[in-house]
């Protein structure tokens, strides 16, 4: 039998993504849905930079492009770039796609390793399109024929989430979901089945559903305080646990690409949306006093600071089942993973994506819940390792974090996919999971772990032919960009740009 | 490059997996790694449990190494195959065809079989998930023709793999090996010279001794360069199989048929100009299965199923049925010989040192073949039944999480639970599913956004649209056999 009511618990970006997801899917089959939320309960709104995924959330939802730029006051975001990660006064571009193209079903960096250990410096940023576009502020969208240079990427959004958060509250509500001000503080349980039958808000209001929807934020208000499910820590492995972040004028236009740079106890943020730049600076603090970080954030800004920035605790981990009993944890209640690579809205999305293919009905049984806790587990464990990567992929050892991350005892399946990268160039791939190859290439060459031999295939051909077919994608991608506009001029001319003074 | 690079490589085997082998290789590798291959007619003995069918994964498989489907067709007796017919199958009787085909369309977001299950809930019997699957009905009306790339008609979405004989293509990947490249040693190996781990020279019957950097061990299930501290086999269940080219009774299919019996089961395969026969059985119901099969071409293999897990120790890869036996019940011995020797060509050592190489491919080595039996498990009850030992033993081999969890989301709610790179498409599960008699209980509530009159509109129509396509397609003999004249004639 099919379930009668939904009720999500908290705003936010996870909770209106939530109800946005939910609520175009299930408005037709007569599920109400009901959000409950607390304006006195600020949201952390800790993603604004995303993935590409995001955009077919939104396709999905059929929200327009154009107009969802300029409410959010998006721009485009072609990858990202990390400053001082593998030694001090580095940096390298992960982008969204492939560096070059397959030889002969060979993968393009086997060719690009060859001509290293021949002699032949070159970066292999410069067989990207999109590094190079992003390194020149340029963008347009990718044409159809997505394997032709020039249009061989991904592109994702750096926004203003709770703009994002606006936005779908509309669509929600146009929907038909149901919005609720008041503060939970207190849940009824089924006797039997442990249940949670209905929350009891402050005004003294009750909420009865059959599913619930955990998006508070880190307290896990129904997941943790009610059902105390139990949380994995993975600060051994993610240390850093504060973050202080704060938007500030954008000084020159804005950039199509992220930007994170490493410091000394963590890590700092560089978000540049169509009227701001979000700035955050993520730390551990065991290496660096609050006072410290806050410091090493405001200086650092690159225009005047547009409010007092905000301090931010979390603990790295993850929920020890995300759906637990009728209650799905979406959002920081979930799992916390910091920003590195903007995953924490494609978290939210996959959990979107995994309740609505395993959509309970009003008898719950435990195989749902099992089956999408396995894949949201595998999910976090992904993103997890490529983050951990980041941190021992490196040459620093310039301060008491970098010596930690030196001495750490790897999980193995990370340590197994660095030494087969170090020997040949070899990927160990998975196809579940939201780091493809491409992306752990990225980071483990852009933070100078070079291979010390690449694919015997490569050398079915001469050196003479390796540098002519590299070339010509060079001088193929070189072109390319000087065809593109300038990513701000491009913003305008798509109708993409907010109007100027509309806050 | 760092430390000493790799210049020869030997392969002892000499049946089709040494050969399918040896020509990838030699297709694939740069000109300065020399390959010595030497053939042992041990090796050829138990060809017969590659079975005779591939998935449609052979025909990129092939051309990848320079093999086309042309001189495939005209230099063996190659046929076409919609998959297997499986009649009388398991407790229940089951038949259904194990076709292969490209994803069903996904309506309004929802998968097509969700549909099906909807409808089988209301109209049962429009809900059959045979009738909308081209390949399926092609197979039924007994046509074939090449799929078009054009993506509008039906007939886009048919896949199709081979019908082969072993027999047939040993000697054709035999006969396609480059004599520039390959040095060909008729003989045996009579002494494996070992230091710790890493074997250093083999001594053939003529006292030639042949020293490499690597071997590949492709001689059959007694592989004598396996390293004796390998006991890391899994697997005791013990199956024969029994073959005959050319029977004379045999029926003409664009697929494979294997029908059930106590003592095991027996197909039969069309290939261009014959009907090939193939009989697996437990040991202890020889006589019967020997009854039912006629004569056979030879005395019948034994072979114990199974793998090691870790075929690659020391410089020395255990490749072919020394390192796994699969039942042919299905494509999966063939699909994974070709998965064993892409994940080969991949890992070909660049060095002596070959840690990396070996760790990796010993782990996909075991995801594949973990994988593929799940896949076969799956045709088996899920608990111990049966009166006869063959059905005894394959239902009695213990079933792992994984499968679990795939038969019960199945069955719960039509979710098909995936791993990474399984060897068995979404398709394939499906169809063995619903084959099996396992049906959604549920289905995905979104599947009831489209109304009743629209949805039974919409299935008709393809339903509609499927039956025609497949009546008009030519018989597969008159369509092959037009073929072959065809490239014939280009030859020449």
């Amino acid at each position: 039998m099919r379930l009668r009511k939904i009720c999500i618990l908290g705003g936010g970006t996870s909770g209106w993504m939530t109800a946005a997801g939910l609520s175009n899917k299930y408005k037709s089959l007569g599920i109400e849905i009901e959000l409950v939320e607390s304006e006195q309960i600020g949201t952390v709104g800790v993603g604004e930079a995303t993935l590409p995924h995001i955009r077919f959330f939104n396709q999905s939802l059929g929200i327009d492009e154009r107009e969802f730029m300029k409410a959010t006051r998006a721009t485009f975001k072609l990858g990202i770039e990390f400053c001082d990660w593998g030694r001090q006064g580095d940096r390298y571009i992960h982008p969204f796609g492939d560096y070059g193209e397959p030889i002969d079903g060979v993968d393009f960096h086997h060719f690009w390793l060859r001509l290293l250990q021949n002699g032949h410096n070159s970066r292999l940023d410069d067989y990207s399109y999109p590094i190079l576009a992003a390194e020149a502020g340029k963008f347009q969208l990718p044409g159809k024929d997505v394997s032709k240079i020039g249009s061989n990427f991904g592109y994702a959004y750096q926004f203003d989430s709770s703009r994002y958060a606006v936005l779908l509250r509309q669509y929600s509500e146009k929907n038909g979901v149901t919005r609720t001000e008041g503060k939970a503080v207190k849940a009824s349980r089924d006797p039997e089945s442990g249940f949670i039958s209905s929350i009891t808000l402050e005004s003294g209001q009750t909420i009865e559903a059959d599913l619930f929807v955990d998006c508070s934020g880190f307290r896990g208000v129904l997941i943790e305080q009610e059902l105390e499910t139990g949380y994995d820590d993975w600060s051994e492995w993610l240390p850093c646990n504060r973050a202080i972040a704060v938007a500030c004028e954008t000084k020159g236009p804005s950039v199509p690409f992220t930007r994170a740079t490493a410091r000394k106890a963590g890590w700092q943020w560089r978000i540049p949306l169509q009227h701001r730049v979000g700035n955050g600076h993520v730390y551990c603090s065991e290496f660096i006093s609050d006072d410290a970080a806050r410091e090493q954030l405001l200086s650092t800004l690159e225009g005047q600071p547009l409010s007092e920035p905000k301090q931010l605790y979390f603990k790295t981990g993850k929920r020890r089942k995300l759906w637990n009993k009728n209650v799905v944890a979406i959002g920081l209640s979930g799992g916390f993973l910091e920003p590195l690579e903007s995953t924490s809205i494609h978290l939210i999305q996959e959990g979107i994506t995994a309740l609505i293919e395993l959509f309970p009905g009003k008898s719950f049984e435990t195989s749902d819940a099992e089956e999408y806790n396995r894949r949201m587990d595998l999910n976090f464990d992904r993103v997890r390792d490529f983050l951990l990567l980041h941190y021992v992929a490196t040459q620093r050892d310039d301060s008491e974090m970098w010596r930690y991350f030196r001495n750490m005892t790897l999980p193995e399946s990370l340590q197994e996919k660095m030494e087969a990268w170090k020997s040949r160039g070899y990927l160990l791939r998975y196809e579940q999971g939201v780091f493809l190859p491409p992306s752990w290439v990225a980071v483990m060459a852009g933070q100078n772990l070079i291979p010390d031999g690449y694919d015997l295939r490569v050398n079915r051909k001469t050196l003479d032919e390796v540098i002519s077919v590299t070339d010509t994608i060079k001088q193929q991608s070189k072109i390319a960009v000087t065809q593109t506009p300038d990513h701000a001029a491009f913003l305008a001319q798509y109708g993409a740009a907010a109007e100027m003074g509309a806050g | 490059m760092a430390s000493a690079p790799l210049t020869t490589i030997v392969i002892y085997g000499g049946g089709l997996a040494g050969y399918v082998c040896a020509c990838a290789l030699d297709r694939t590798l740069p000109g300065d790694i020399q390959l010595i291959l030497i053939e042992t007619d041990a090796a050829k003995a138990t060809d017969i449990f590659f079975g005779t069918l591939t998935s449609p994964t052979t025909y990129d498989f092939l051309l990848d190494k320079a093999f086309t489907e042309p001189d495939l067709f005209l230099n063996t007796q190659t046929g076409v195959s919609l998959g297997t017919k499986f009649e009388n199958w398991g407790p229940t009787r089951q038949n259904w065809i194990q076709s292969f085909y490209k994803p069903l369309p996904v309506l309004n977001g929802v998968e097509f079989q969700h549909y099906l299950t909807r409808f089988r809930q209301t109209t049962p019997e429009k809900a059959s998930l045979e009738d909308y699957v081209i390949s399926t009905q092609a197979a039924k009306s007994g046509g074939f023709a090449h799929p078009p790339e054009d993506r509008k008609t039906p007939l886009a979405d048919m896949d199709y793999g081979y019908q082969f004989s072993p027999k047939d293509w040993q000697g054709y990947f035999s006969g396609k090996l480059s004599s520039k490249r390959v040095t060909r040693l008729q003989s045996d190996v009579t002494k494996v010279e070992r230091s710790g781990e890493t074997v250093t020279g083999l001594t053939l019957n003529n006292a030639q001794i042949i020293k490499a950097d690597f071997f590949i061990d492709a001689s059959g299930p007694n592989s004598k360069l396996k390293s004796p501290s390998d006991t890391s086999w899994v697997g005791t269940r013990e199956i024969c199989a029994a073959e005959t080219h050319n029977i004379e009774t045999g029926k003409r299919h664009p697929y494979r048929t294997v029908r059930a019996a106590d003592y095991g089961w027996q197909s039969e395969t069309t290939l261009q100009n014959q009907v090939h026969r193939l009989t697996v059985y437990d040991p202890n119901s020889e006589r019967a299965a020997l009854k039912a099969h006629g004569t056979p071409d030879h005395t019948p293999f034994k072979v114990q199923l199974g793998r090691t897990e870790t075929p690659w120790i020391g410089n020395c890869l255990t490749f072919g049925h020394g390192a796994a036996s699969l039942e042919p019940l299905t494509s999966a011995p063939m699909r994974l010989l070709e998965r064993d020797i892409d994940r080969l060509i991949e890992l070909i050592p660049v060095s002596k040192n070959m840690t990396v190489e070996r760790r990796e491919y010993n782990r996909r080595f075991n995801d594949d073949y973990s994988h593929a039996d799940l896949f076969q498990r799956a045709f088996f009850s899920t608990s111990k039944t049966g009166a006869h030992p063959y059905w005894v033993a394959a239902s009695s081999t213990p079933l792992t999480k994984r499968l679990q969890d795939k038969v019960e989301q199945f069955e719960s709610r039509g979710v098909l639970v995936q791993y990474d790179y399984e060897p068995f498409s979404r398709e394939d599960w499906t169809l063995l599913h619903i084959g099996m008699g396992r049906l959604p209980r549920r289905y995905d509530p979104l599947a009831d956004r489209v109304s009743l009159p629209g949805l039974t509109q919409k299935l008709e129509q393809m339903r509609h649209a499927i039956d025609v396509m497949a009546k008009k397609l030519p018989p597969h003999d008159v369509y092959m056999s037009r073929l072959i004249k065809y490239l014939e004639d280009q030859n020449v």
